[in-house]
């Protein structure tokens, strides 16, 4: 309701004329002061410019095109279109229109909701005197809102809210706000704060949190109106806003205020004059995409959703611009539902050609439109139900802000609007087409998928001031108090009871064996191996050094990687899908089945837009999250070559098609292997059996043998339970004290994303102390050479394994309990994995290199005897590889093993003792210099 | 005889409906069509007076706006609901295509002005295909007698050839549009839709285009199972011959395995197999024919097994591991553009599906290819399919038996419960011919016979089998004993595996307790298989 600039406003066309001197009149009988739209005109001369101007003026910096006044998503020009705000500007008392050149037909009126179709006229050019005096009893529809009640309601809104109204509300509400710095904080205008904002930095746009309106007692019924008739209580917002602007400005400049004095002040106030302010309501309570019915159409709603495709933008004609071929004479017409109303002869009197006038494209005004395909989150849609989707479409400011994959929350207005059977036809269908007219677009992420925030930065800005993005530094005071967190608001009552489970549940003194119980409760026992993952799945903190060179320096993985070796049939599968269906991000793969590429990230052509893409493997998209690798063993090494960065860098390079790049894949890997030859050898150890680089397999936190065992006991339960699963045809699943899924699901995230433990003095020393007393392990009086039993790597893994057992607990502190958990499990795990089964010590460096301490001491002995052998009468030519190893064989008391001898040859060979010559059963063992 | 209302009420419903709509409530009418129209078509033998809408009798054999009635899949739930115009400026209805027909009979022009958004309603719309998969005879039988196959086949081309999962000649698609709740339809059921067969065109939200597809406006739905003639539960009381197990299992081998009657049973095991729960997960057994030729150069590579089977069970489908098979079609049903396109495996509960691995080359498999073995592999060991969605991907429980035929010991790409060799007298391409022969080839026993092994089948399938404390603890003991000899005699996996097949065997003996002998038998059985002999 702003008074536009127009740029060639020439003889216009009917519904221009109707138009343009209301708009003006309005402006300026809203505006108190009345100079107004003199001071418009003294901005932008050139553009009120007589009837006939030139085409193209000269030099184009003249011409910067005012934005239109028209808001796509109130008055949206498709061919849906729906009714302009002037035509719910309504008077019962028509009168005293002026019987000018109106047409009531080109006014077509589609009112919202159950009010009968009635075709309203237009306000004609009224005196603006003749208006003040009407205001009083302009009414909405069919309903008794007074425009005129609901401007002056939300000016006092604007001018007296204060943060405290909404502190109280929440309080009210049981809602714990954030604790005030001072008195004065309560007493804040915030939206006068705001607006003043808005002129410093240019920005147009103002989100305004709902709930605020209903928090500030006078403006409560405008917040029910704003639900019920968005597209006529929206414009008088906007167009509160913009008298504000100005009187606030105007205020300012008599003031003296900084950046306000004189010519300052006046170039700012014809700033603001020229352009066009928009309200963007957000925060109302979400509903479900699938309760959307036919009773909300043209009512305010808010959806949350996937952005699942977007087109690109649309220009989308907002005013056509007609020119006639024999007088030049031009008309602008405006688009009135999707269709342009040709004018068929020139509407001068003088030229009255037929047929004259052609469209100019360029001169046409264009407005920016895209429509987004909005999906449910997996989290709303209904057990055993697939997705739904919604279309949306968003204009100007909103267009391009968001981008498939992200999460939203949509403020808009909904809308059905009939579909022809064919674009040419007028025929339509009983069939409605439903779309939602986007007003107010936040992106946030789903509770429930809890990633963590840390490993996040959002680059796009949403356009606008106020309370919205309250991630960014410049609003943090602000958002500290208003809207903060609005989406948990949302689902606040559901939210909050969850949070009161939690937090009770966190209480329970045997909460680590109920959670432990409740991963994977149809596994059989396991207990150790369940609670090293649900430690991996709440992980450690992430530390990074914030002072670093560039923004920030190296950060420390909080994330604990988990091995489960073992017996095929032990369930580990089972518990990797169980895993990933309760982690957050989980992804599950399987090593056979992913190559190196299907782990990273592949490049594709869009079938959209035939441009190359990257598309997300399965590292990547678990970043933040649990990423499940079955069948490690089975990975090609290019494969696993890539888990080597990603298990210490948290990064993926690609370097593909012409794509380089690094993706983050800040992810804790789970991963389940089967022993070389399907079963585990006891006699030897843990690199043996697996066909694993030592490499990677000392990356892993936690290594799990999981064996099938041989006992009486265990076989004979293990036999009564699955023979009991078979008893009947339905078996029973009387469950013992477990938690469901969900719960444990949401603990888990609750604890990831609020609990951020720091490590206690007590705790630090008992750190070191278990730390010593690890690697003291490795100390025997008896032995010259010193074992490795643990390194710097268990020493991290520890303090991961403490932060994340702390925030099992929900306890802000890493305590001595803790670290002695994460001890006896760190024990636990080595002790099986790290033993050599041959000394029955344990022996770190058996993991990180694959050679035990033992066995190195017995390579070189073994070495020894072979150049002794060689060396010897029978060796000095050469022996024969079989020849060679039976004859070790006999001096030996204990068999050698093949292998063993082929890697000590190797070494020899390579130290240059020896030379292999000779290819498989032939291969000869020849002595080098055994002078 | 069949009453000439109900004749009008079959061929002209839009005039009940009309007539229906007076003085009523039209916010509940969704439920008052479905009672009505229950009332009249749900009798036995007014409902088989019903049209079938089947591959032998596509949407172009039927009057427009009649009522037919599709025996149909679920395909695809993920399209919104629709806003429709319920009530009409003249106060009549507007649902199920009569404001469509009404304007096409009297082609107005005149625009419409306003709306009255008060008299919009909404319904569903959802994607159903014929059963994939389904065997001539049971479509036969469920058409009922009445409505026998023509003989000069109805050519139909689907309009959206990628709503089709399976490879059956003549399959199509009908939009479903739901205006009373039917429960929650969930992609993979097998329901019955009575409704009023029409034509409308589709549209999509970001292109103008559009085609006419056929839309069925559904008045009531049936469970599937109600109306299968071989689930009626008088067939299980039917007494059979002492040796009709013997003479199945002779047929199936002399037939389609060279005479093995060994891997005959485990053929018929495996058509037994179902999901009996999920948690604890029991699920179907999955077993490998391995030692099975590859087809003959240039002969068909489906192989007879499949035609056997389609003789016996109401689904088999054959999926074959060919190259292009493999990389180039989608086994997961894929959301492409908000319209989820059928995968391979997307097929009702029960149905058999036959893996076979003959005619595959030595070629690279790509990305997708792997996709397709890792999703067909989880479906063979969890039971669970994967919708893929943009940016999440939906599992959903499935129910299905799979046999894999492959050349070589075991098979190349998929891991089974259990793994048998073929033998037989016959081997090379004597055998090859024998395995590949074409349908027509293939010896038909008598009809009745026939009919006797179908029922016999579907009766063996809903035995329940109990075993008795005394035979658990024996097969406890067993179990605690072999292993204290030798760990590595019998895992917990094995010990489930046996469990199955001996619960399986006894169905298939049709005794609803397991016996030690029964047990012994799948132990040997499951022994052999293991050794491989």
């Amino acid at each position: 309701m702003s008074s536009p600039p127009m740029d060639f406003p020439t003889s216009e066309d009917v519904n221009m004329a109707a138009k343009t001197p209301q708009r003006r009149s309005i402006a300026s009988s809203m505006s108190s002061r009345p100079s107004t739209v003199g001071r418009r005109a003294v901005a932008t001369p050139l553009r009120s410019g007589g009837g006939n101007e030139p085409l193209f003026l000269p030099g184009s910096p003249a011409i910067d095109t005012p934005r239109p006044s028209r808001r796509g998503d109130i008055h949206s020009s498709a061919a849906f279109s729906t009714p302009s705000r002037r035509q719910h500007i309504t008077r019962p008392n028509q009168q005293d229109r002026p019987a000018s050149n109106v047409i009531p037909s080109s006014m077509p009126m589609l009112l919202p909701s159950s009010q009968p179709a009635q075709s309203t006229g237009n306000l004609g050019s009224v005196p603006s005197t003749a208006m003040e005096s009407e205001d009083l009893t302009r009414v909405i529809w069919g309903t008794n809102v007074s425009l005129s009640e609901s401007m002056s309601t939300f000016t006092n809104f604007i001018r007296s809210f204060k943060v405290k109204h909404r502190v109280t509300f929440d309080r009210d509400r049981g809602i714990v706000a954030p604790v005030m710095s001072s008195l004065d904080e309560g007493e804040r205008l915030l939206y006068e704060e705001l607006l003043r904002k808005m002129r410093v930095t240019g920005q147009t746009n103002l989100n305004l949190d709902v709930v605020n309106l209903q928090a500030f007692p006078p403006s409560r019924k405008l917040y029910s109106q704003l639900l019920k008739y968005p597209q006529e209580i929206i414009p008088v917002m906007d167009q509160v806003l913009k008298d504000l602007m100005v009187a606030i400005a105007e205020e300012d400049a008599a003031n003296d205020m900084e950046g306000m004095r004189g010519d300052e002040a006046e170039e700012e106030i014809n700033e603001i004059i020229s352009r066009v302010y928009k309200v963007r309501p957000w925060g109302s309570e979400p509903c479900n995409m699938r309760d959307l019915n036919p009773s909300d159409t043209d009512k305010l709603i808010t959806i949350k959703g996937l952005v699942i495709r977007a087109t690109p933008v649309i220009p989308d004609m907002k005013t056509a611009f007609f020119r006639c071929l024999n007088c030049s004479h031009t008309v602008q017409v405006e688009i009135d539902r999707g269709r342009i109303e040709e004018p068929g002869r020139c509407p001068r009197d003088v030229c009255n050609g037929v047929g004259t006038m052609s469209l100019v494209h360029n001169r046409s005004e264009f407005a920016d439109r895209q429509i987004i395909r909005l999906q449910e989150t997996p989290d709303a849609v209904p057990d055993g139900q697939t997705p739904h989707t919604v279309s949306l479409c968003v204009y100007d400011e909103l267009v391009d802000v968001s981008k498939p994959g992200d999460r939203l929350v949509v403020t808009g207005i909904f809308r059905s609007v009939p579909v022809r059977v064919n674009p040419r036809q007028r025929t339509i269908r009983s069939l409605f087409k439903t779309y939602i007219d986007v007003v107010h677009i936040k992106r946030g992420s789903d509770k429930r998928m809890g990633y963590d925030k840390s490993t996040r930065t959002d680059s796009i800005r949403i356009p606008g001031v106020g309370g919205d993005w309250m991630d960014d530094e410049e609003d943090a005071g602000l958002g500290a108090v208003i809207g903060e967190n609005e989406e948990a608001r949302a689902t606040r009552s559901k939210t909050e009871e969850m949070e009161r489970k939690l937090l009770a549940l966190s209480q329970r003194q045997d909460i680590y064996d109920v959670l432990a119980r409740s991963l994977a409760p149809s596994i059989w026992e396991m207990d150790d191996v369940k609670k090293g993952i649900l430690l991996q799945l709440f992980g450690g903190t992430n530390k990074s050094i914030a002072r670093g060179g560039g923004g920030g320096g190296p950060r420390y993985r909080g994330d604990i990687n988990v091995l489960l070796v073992g017996d095929p049939g032990t369930s580990k599968s089972q518990i990797l899908q169980y895993v990933h269906k309760i982690a957050p991000r989980g992804v599950y793969t399987s090593g056979k089945g992913s190559s190196a590429v299907g782990l990273t990230a592949y490049i594709t052509r869009d079938p959209d837009s035939k441009q190359l893409v990257l598309e997300s493997g399965a590292l990547v998209l678990s970043d933040g999250g649990v990423c499940c690798i079955d069948e490690f063993d089975k990975m090609s090494d290019a494969t696993r070559s890539v888990l080597h960065e990603v298990m210490e860098q948290q990064t993926v390079s690609i370097a593909k098609a012409g794509i380089i790049t690094t993706l983050n894949a800040r992810t804790s890997i789970l991963a389940a292997a089967n022993p070389i030859g399907s079963r585990y050898d006891r006699n030897q150890s843990l690199p043996r059996n697996l066909d694993l680089p030592p490499t990677l397999i000392s990356r892993f936190d936690l290594l799990y043998l999981v064996l099938d065992r041989v006992d009486e006991a265990t076989d004979r339960r293990l036999a009564e339970h699955l023979v009991g699963l078979y008893l009947e045809d339905t078996p029973d699943t009387a469950g013992v004290d477990i938690i469901p899924l969900e719960e444990l699901s949401a603990y888990i995230t609750y604890a990831r994303t609020k609990i951020h433990p720091v490590i206690s003095e007590e705790a630090a020393n008992e750190l070191v102390a278990a730390y010593s007393a690890l690697r003291k392990v490795g100390e025997d009086p008896r032995a010259s050479e010193k074992t490795i039993t643990a390194t710097t790597r268990q020493l991290e893994s520890l303090i991961r394994l403490s932060e994340a057992h702390a925030r099992m607990r929900f306890s802000t502190t890493v305590d001595a309990q803790d670290v002695k958990e994460a001890n006896r499990l760190m024990r636990d795990a080595i002790h099986t994995s790290a033993m050599d089964p041959s000394t029955g010590r344990i022996d770190m460096s058996l993991l990180n290199t694959g050679v035990g301490a033992h066995q190195r001491k017995l390579r070189g002995d073994l070495g020894k005897e072979i150049l002794a052998l060689l060396d010897g009468p029978t060796g000095r030519k050469g022996m024969k590889w079989a020849d060679a190893l039976a004859a070790i064989n006999q001096q030996s008391s204990v068999g050698v093993d093949a292998s063993e001898f082929v890697e000590v040859i190797r070494a020899l060979e390579t130290e240059g003792h020896v030379k292999v010559l000779g290819e498989r059963d032939r291969r000869v063992i020849k002595r080098v210099n055994a002078e | 005889m069949v009453s000439p209302v109900l004749f009008d009420t079959i061929l002209d419903p839009s005039k009940e409906l009309r007539e229906l709509f007076v003085d009523q409530d039209h916010n509940g009418f969704g439920a008052i069509v479905e009672r009505h129209f229950k009332q009249i078509l749900l009798p036995h033998e007014a409902f088989y007076q019903i049209p079938p809408l089947n591959i032998s009798r596509p949407p172009t054999v039927h009057r427009q706006r009649s009522i037919v009635r599709f025996v149909a899949m679920v395909q695809d739930t993920s399209r919104e609901g629709e806003v429709y115009m319920g009530v009409l400026d003249d106060k009549s209805c507007g649902g199920w295509g009569l404001y469509e027909e009404m304007a096409r009979s009297q082609s107005q022009d005149e625009e419409q002005s306003a709306v009255d958004y008060s008299r919009l309603q909404e319904r569903d719309s959802v994607w159903a295909v014929t059963v994939p998969g389904q065997s001539i005879w049971s479509r036969d039988a469920v058409s009922g007698p009445d409505f026998p196959p023509p003989t000069v086949p109805t050519k139909y081309t689907c309009p959206k050839p990628l709503k089709n999962p399976g490879g059956d000649i003549g399959a199509f698609g009908v939009s479903l549009k739901i205006y009373h709740d039917q429960g929650n339809l969930k992609p993979g059921e097998v329901k019955t839709f009575v409704g009023i067969l029409d034509e409308e065109p589709s549209f999509d939200d970001m292109e103008e285009e559009s085609q006419p597809i056929p839309t069925l406006h559904v008045l009531f739905t049936v469970d599937a199972l109600d109306t299968d003639p071989y689930n009626f539960s008088s067939l299980r009381d039917t007494l059979f011959e002492a040796n009709i197990r013997a003479n199945l299992l002779q047929w199936i081998a002399d037939e389609a395995l060279g005479g093995d009657t060994e891997a005959a049973t485990w053929v018929l095991l495996t058509a037994l197999t179902k999901v009996q729960s999920r948690t604890p997960p029991i699920l179907p057994l999955s077993v490998t024919i391995g030692s099975f030729s590859d087809s003959l150069d240039g002969a068909s590579n489906i192989p007879t097994l499949v035609h056997v089977l389609r003789q016996l069970i109401p689904t088999v489908s054959p999926l074959q591991l060919t190259l292009d098979t493999l990389n180039g079609k989608p086994f997961m049903p894929t959301s492409v553009d908000e319209d989820v396109q059928a995968g391979i495996l997307q097929h009702p509960a029960g149905t058999m599906f036959i893996v076979s691995e003959s005619g595959i080359k030595e070629v690279k498999v790509t990305e997708a290819g792997m996709k397709n073995l890792a999703a067909l592999q989880s479906v063979i060991s969890t039971q669970t399919l994967s919708y893929v969605f943009p940016y999440s991907s939906f599992s959903f429980p499935v129910d299905f038996s799979f046999l894999s035929l492959t050349k070589g010991r075991k098979s190349a790409f998929l891991t089974t419960d259990v793994v048998v060799p073929l033998k037989g007298a016959k081997s090379g391409d004597e055998l090859a011919r024998e395995l590949y022969k074409g349908e027509d080839e293939v010896h038909l026993p008598p009809k009745a016979t026939l009919e006797k092994f179908r029922s016999y089948i579907s009766s063996c399938r809903t035995t329940t089998v109990m075993l008795d404390d005394d035979v658990g603890k024996f097969i406890e003991d067993e179990f605690v004993r072999t292993r204290q000899d030798n760990s590595d005699a019998v895992s917990s996996d094995d010990l489930v595996r046996r469990m199955s097949i001996a619960k399986l065997l006894s169905a298939s003996m049709m005794q609803p307790k397991l016996t030690k002998e029964t047990w012994k038998l799948a132990v040997t059985m499951d022994e052999k298989a293991k050794s491989g002999r």
